[in-house]
């Protein structure tokens, strides 16, 4: 187990290169040093001179295999400086994102899990017939309309002739709960639909097995077959699902963040990207590396956990 | 519509019984017997009735994209020229109006033909992503899980640090700094988007590479070349086909995302640049350009999503003797 461990520690290092890479490629010989130092310059400063003044003061004109191990050693150390915008320490930036996004990402999803696996649910013991038939339909519909339109009327219908929650805004603590009613909704109305096709089918693949027929045959009421047999093996693929979900949590609600202006991590990136604050960004990605890998160690181990069959090595 | 695949795979097993029991069975098998896979398989999503809707919408929406861009009926026109005829305070017409069914934007282009016109640009783009995508999914894909070893490592090692940096980060610094072109978004969808695809075709291939079949056309003296175009792509060009379907659904939701965030092309029509434009005009009560793309947009990835249901199940070759229960 530790050993595993050791060994996955190991095997994120040339993820992070590679990440530095892509990140280091995109920026600096794509051309996007120049943008950078054209777009951080107010119009009446693009000088020549000044141009190059803030190429060296950002070490932008030094060998390109040393800028390179700088932003590796940045994402390493995690010392980011400060942001190019607001002149704020990078590092106190992504501590004061982080919870707002968490805040926003953890309970949405996990009233998106639990209102899908009850429709799964019903979609299952309702196979084929009208229940069954309309979710499947709203599911669809879920996954084809565009989230922002979503959005917009929600906003304007829920939030402003209704009155039922804030337009948007955003405070510290508990009171947050009142800002973020509204985008916890339109996440599950969006989302729900892709949960929902998959857990059904899981469900189904499983009410089909022999055994299963068996048990019904034997005499076991559907309904503690259903639980005893069909939901507990059904599980496992839905687990999987559910797991691997959990990384893209972060940049999942960059939309909501920014449309809601609600302080989290992927509006801090979106920002970052549109105001070309490369310090920002850096960090931002790195952080969403890590976490990440992080998740997918832990994922394996979870799953070493969960069943007997998967060993690490 | 019905999560197929399962059911379908329960009730092949009854179908045999059936086949049996029934007088007309042997007379059908017989007919089918001369029949390639993939015939067999479109013959399957003949009869699959809600593939059928669904193929009949796209189809619509292509037409129509494809007529409105030669310029007939004036929909080009319509959706780029300026409105002469209205005055300056009048050019936002409500949905309904005469002559403009869904009723004209902040400029006087009428909705309706701005609406069509996106289907155009959700064609191209989605189309190109894809076009670009197979190609980079398919080389990684084959070359790793055919030639194993160090080439398997490197491929492994790009998949993951793909997968490990934000996706959005990508699309958008390119954007960005390539410029702002459908191309390019494009291509940036490609660049990210390919991992998912390259990761099953490897697994294809490390498979194939074992199977008796592979053996069997070595031992006939086929070599690599022929081995992998002839007898392993063809068995992952479902994943490829349904792959295909379900990028062009998530390109097209994308690109109202750049939109919002201010990255996609000004002045073009498009759905996600039509949205966004509703987004400061609802509270004016100015509903034109939210509903006309929603309403296309929806149609058409519905339709979109629900023809990728029914050719992963048609493509599907375990499923081949289930047909006949279904239908």
């Amino acid at each position: 187990m530790l050993h595993y461990l050791a060994r996955r520690i190991v095997s994120t290092l040339p993820i992070l290169l590679g990440v530095a890479l892509v990140f280091f490629l995109v920026f600096n010989l794509v051309g996007g040093s120049e943008r950078f130092l054209y777009n951080i310059l107010p119009p009446k400063g693009r000088t020549p001179e000044t141009i190059d003044q803030y190429r060296e003061a950002y070490g932008l004109d030094r060998p390109v295999l040393v800028q390179f191990l700088d932003t590796v050693g940045d994402m390493v150390t995690f010392d980011f400086g400060r942001s190019e915008s607001t002149r704020q320490k990078v590092s106190y930036l992504i501590a004061r994102y982080v919870p707002a996004s968490a805040a926003l990402a953890v309970p949405a999803f996990v009233a998106e899990i639990a209102i899908a696996l009850a429709l799964a649910m019903l979609c299952a013991r309702t196979r084929g017939r009208w229940p069954d038939r309309l979710v499947g339909v709203l599911s669809v519909a879920g996954m084809s309309l565009p989230m922002l339109a979503l959005v917009i009327v929600g906003q304007r219908f829920l939030a402003f002739e209704a009155g039922l929650f804030p337009i948007s805004g955003w405070t510290r603590g508990f009171g947050a709960i009142r800002y973020l009613a509204l985008p916890w909704l339109l996440w599950v109305t969006v989302s729900v639909g892709y949960d929902v096709r998959f857990f059904r089918t899981a469900l189904v693949e499983e009410q089909g097995k022999e055994y299963v027929r068996a048990a019904l045959a034997k005499g076991m009421p559907r309904r503690l077959a259903m639980r005893r047999h069909v939901l507990r093996n059904a599980m496992v693929p839905i687990l999987t699902y559910v797991v691997i979900q959990v990384p893209f949590l972060l940049t999942g609600s960059m939309l909501l963040e920014r449309f809601f202006s609600i302080p989290g991590i992927g509006e801090l990136l979106v920002q970052a990207i549109l105001s070309y604050d490369l310090p920002v960004m850096k960090a931002t990605v790195t952080f969403y590396t890590l976490f990440f890998i992080g998740f997918s160690v832990l994922t394996d181990l979870l799953y070493a956990a969960v069943d007997p069959r998967v060993r690490l090595g | 519509m019905s999560g197929g695949m399962v059911e379908k795979g329960r009730d092949g097993g009854s179908s045999a019984t059936r086949g049996a029991t029934e007088l007309g069975g042997g007379a059908k098998r017989g007919r089918e017997r001369g029949m390639s896979p993939f015939r067999l398989s479109m013959r399957r999503l003949a009869r699959d009735r809600s593939a059928m809707v669904a193929a009949a919408i796209i189809t619509a929406f292509i037409a129509t994209a494809l007529v409105a861009g030669t310029g007939a009926f004036g929909i080009k026109e319509a959706a780029t020229v300026f409105n002469e005829n209205s005055l300056d305070t009048m050019r936002y017409l409500p949905v309904g109006t005469e002559g403009h069914v869904l009723g004209t934007d902040g400029f006087g282009r009428d909705v309706l033909a701005r609406s069509i016109m996106g289907i155009r640009t959700a064609l191209y783009l989605g189309y190109l992503a894809g076009l670009m995508t197979v190609p980079i999914a398919l080389l990684l894909g084959a070359v790793a899980g055919w030639y194993g070893g160090l080439l398997d490592d490197a491929v492994t090692w790009l998949m993951s640090v793909v997968v490990a940096v934000p996706g959005i980060l990508l699309i958008m610094s390119l954007i960005q700094i390539v410029g702002k072109s459908f191309t390019t978004m494009a291509f940036a969808f490609a660049v990210t988007g390919w991992v998912g695809l390259a990761r099953v075709v490897r697994g294809a291939f490390l498979q194939a590479r074992e199977s008796e079949y592979v053996l069997a056309a070595r031992a006939l003296g086929a070599g690599d070349a022929r081995i992998v175009f002839r007898h392993v792509l063809p068995n992952v060009f479902h994943f490829v086909t349904v792959n295909f379907v379900l990028q062009f659904v998530g390109v097209v939701k994308s690109e109202v995302f750049l939109a919002f965030v201010g990255l996609t092309l000004v002045g073009e029509a498009t759905w996600g640049s039509m949205i966004d434009a509703a987004r400061s005009e609802v509270s004016s009560g100015r509903w034109q350009n939210l509903i006309g793309p929603t309403l296309f947009m929806g149609i058409f990835l519905m339709a979109m999503t629900v023809f990728g249901d029914s050719l992963r199940d048609a493509l599907d070759p375990k499923l081949k003797n289930a047909e006949e229960v279904r239908s």
